[in-house]
């Protein structure tokens, strides 16, 4: 489902060429669970960003179902972005004044979907990872791993293909993480949502089908 | 606007405090705590606003504050992702990508508003009397580590800001238009090379005031002056504080320019006594230009020991500031230079902010503490006795 072919990213200094990545290719199949590890600033988060078409690569191509999404025109790539990509950052921005409900269902709004389906969505996402009873509650009346639970309905919401995920649990306890990945996994065994973390975590990394080792923008091993 | 009652078939909507200011008084809240440098809560309390924006079904207005979020932190990746759909949801693709459009580089590095601008109004008038250059796309105006001899304020075109990193990372600092200028810490620090490059992402025109003209030019128009020297400032202190607070993490960077303001500047003079030892002290100090030497008075033989002599990027101070004792040593300027001053309230704050940062005073100060010891050790050893006799 996901392919990429050759790809790089440099840039140009005063003529000289800085190469992030270094030729990396990989296919993922649809509903695959794939961690990305490697050391700081080996190429991980850029490798991610370009996937997530949040940045472009310098040459090579990514595809997601046999369609390379840079050749989509900017306007069908916002489209592509916003309808079939989820994103899970390290605990980011739940808003402390509005209810669970209300951070889960914003998404869902600014994509135009109307309040009572918003509302119905949001409910029901928010039922599935085990908060069904804390809809009205605020995070700051949550713990740390339900919080981060919200977070991730609030992703789900817009029905992504593929979650990427930057450290998902970066901030949590063992036990809690583990509650997490457990989410993630099962969202990804009911919805075939394909998976992709950027982690440090050898636990979390081991709980994943494949690992993608970065080392020096080159794939170690697959 | 926001204070209104609710209607009943909203239920789910809580009203706590900020919810009921009113929108005006929660972008005012907002701007001042950012001016304050209190980023998160800033962020937060637009992001209140637009959430609040879009649950009343008001996109437009959510999407300009999503674009004020991105303003005072460019890698909001949330805010990001919320523009781009709200543009997408209202058929504004292209504007969306362009929000995304990649930063050169191995990770999306900050693009700092520049707090320097000449109103257009003014860059018009001083075109009118200043030497212009044509420049043409992918030209290198100031080149990192190189003498730069002007001040150049940009009339036309766009120019990247970059800083080559010690590790061979190089990083868009950020994107200058017109109204903008760089070039200005030659202005401040004649002797100093330039500290970023400058290259033209598209043909251009640049005005262009000489070193030696600087002053004469810029005297008959103190707001300029003002300007430029507070730009000038700033980025000595952005760029002196990087390797302090920046850990190699890109979320670090934004946060840069806010910790900048929060420090205050002051010249010093050859000679000078920044800190003596036996005194209270409340301030931590980072030199931004100039020599200065750590001495210590040994109360043997009455001597002072020098200890070390500090430089651009050193700090001190951090001793009586951790401790709360009396400075240890005392600090006299070997040169003029600027300092950077740091109150102790401050200094908490900053240590909240940034775990980093503590540790890193920290071990400086194990690490001048045992040279403290070392130093006084050779420095006795090398005086044989006479010290120690005189006492007898």
């Amino acid at each position: 489902m996901i392919k990429a072919i050759a790809l790089k990213k440099s840039f140009f200094l005063d003529k000289r060429e800085i190469t992030v990545l270094k030729g990396i290719d990989f296919t993922i199949e649809t509903g695959e669970r794939i961690a990305i590890c490697g050391e700081s600033g080996a190429g991980k988060s850029t490798l991610l960003q370009i996937i997530g078409s949040l940045d472009k690569p310098s040459s090579g191509s990514v595809s997601f179902s046999g369609v390379d999404i840079f050749s989509h025109s900017e306007q069908e790539l916002a489209k592509w972005r916003n309808t079939s990509l989820g994103f899970v950052f390290q605990f980011h921005h739940l808003l402390p004044e509005f209810s669970a409900l209300e951070n889960v269902m914003t998404p869902a709004l600014i994509k135009g979907i109307p309040m009572p389906e918003a509302k119905e969505m949001a409910a029901l996402l928010l039922q599935k990872v085990g908060l069904g009873e804390r809809l009205r509650h605020k995070p700051g009346e949550l713990s740390g791993g339900e919080q981060q639970r919200v977070a991730l309905a609030r992703a789900l919401i817009m029905q992504p293909k593929a979650v990427l995920a930057d450290e998902p649990t970066g901030n949590l306890d063992a036990r809690t993480s583990d509650e997490i990945v457990d989410l993630l996994l099962e969202c990804n065994r009911e919805f075939n949502t394909t998976l992709l973390l950027v982690t440090h975590s050898q636990r979390l990394a081991a709980q994943m089908d494949r690992t993608i080792l970065i080392e020096n923008g080159l794939i170690l091993e697959l | 606007m926001l204070n209104g009652p609710r209607k009943d078939n909203s239920t789910t909507f809580s009203s706590p405090k900020t919810r009921q200011k009113s929108l005006h008084l929660q972008i005012i809240l907002a701007r001042t705590q950012l001016r304050e440098g209190k980023l998160s809560e800033g962020i937060e309390t637009y992001f209140t606003i637009a959430t609040e924006m879009v649950l009343k079904g008001e996109l437009g207005k959510a999407a300009a504050i999503y674009k004020l979020i991105l303003k005072n932190d460019n890698h909001n990746p949330l805010a990001l992702v919320f523009l781009s759909s709200l543009y997408h949801h209202q058929g504004l693709g292209a504007e969306a990508r362009q929000l995304y459009t990649p930063v050169e580089g191995e990770t999306r590095q900050e693009k700092t508003s520049p707090v320097d601008n000449i109103t257009l109004s003014e860059i018009g008038e001083l075109e009118k009397i200043l030497p212009t250059r044509k420049i043409e796309k992918n030209e290198t105006i100031i080149t990192q580590n190189q003498a730069n001899h002007n001040l150049y304020l940009i009339a036309e075109g766009r120019f990247q800001v970059i800083h080559q990193e010690t590790r061979g990372q190089a990083l868009e600092l950020a994107t200058l238009g017109k109204g903008n200028f760089f070039g200005e810490l030659t202005m401040l620090l004649p002797n100093r090379n330039a500290t970023a490059t400058i290259i033209a992402r598209e043909s251009g025109k640049l005005l262009i005031v000489a070193k030696e003209e600087f002053r004469r030019f810029l005297e008959t128009r103190p707001p300029l002056l003002e300007t430029v020297f507070a730009a000038a400032h700033k980025r000595l202190i952005e760029y002196t504080l990087r390797p302090l607070f920046i850990s190699g993490d890109h979320r670090d960077r934004p946060w840069l320019s806010r910790i900048a303001e929060v420090f205050q500047v002051r010249q010093f003079s050859a000679q000078e006594l920044l800190l003596k030892e036996g005194e209270r002290n409340q301030n931590l100090y980072v030199i931004l230009d100039g020599n200065l030497q750590v001495s210590c008075q040994d109360s043997d033989i009455k001597n002072q020991i020098p200890i070390t002599n500090l430089n651009a990027g050193d700090f001190f101070g951090e001793f009586s500031l951790l401790t709360g004792a009396a400075a240890s040593a005392t600090v006299k300027a070997l040169s003029t230079g600027w300092v950077a001053c740091l109150k102790r309230r401050e200094v908490d704050r900053l240590a909240a902010h940034f775990p980093g940062f503590l540790p890193r005073i920290l071990n400086s100060f194990r690490a001048r503490k045992q040279d403290l010891i070392k130093k006084k050790i050779n420095y006795l050893s090398t005086q044989p006795r006479q010290g120690l006799k005189g006492k007898r």
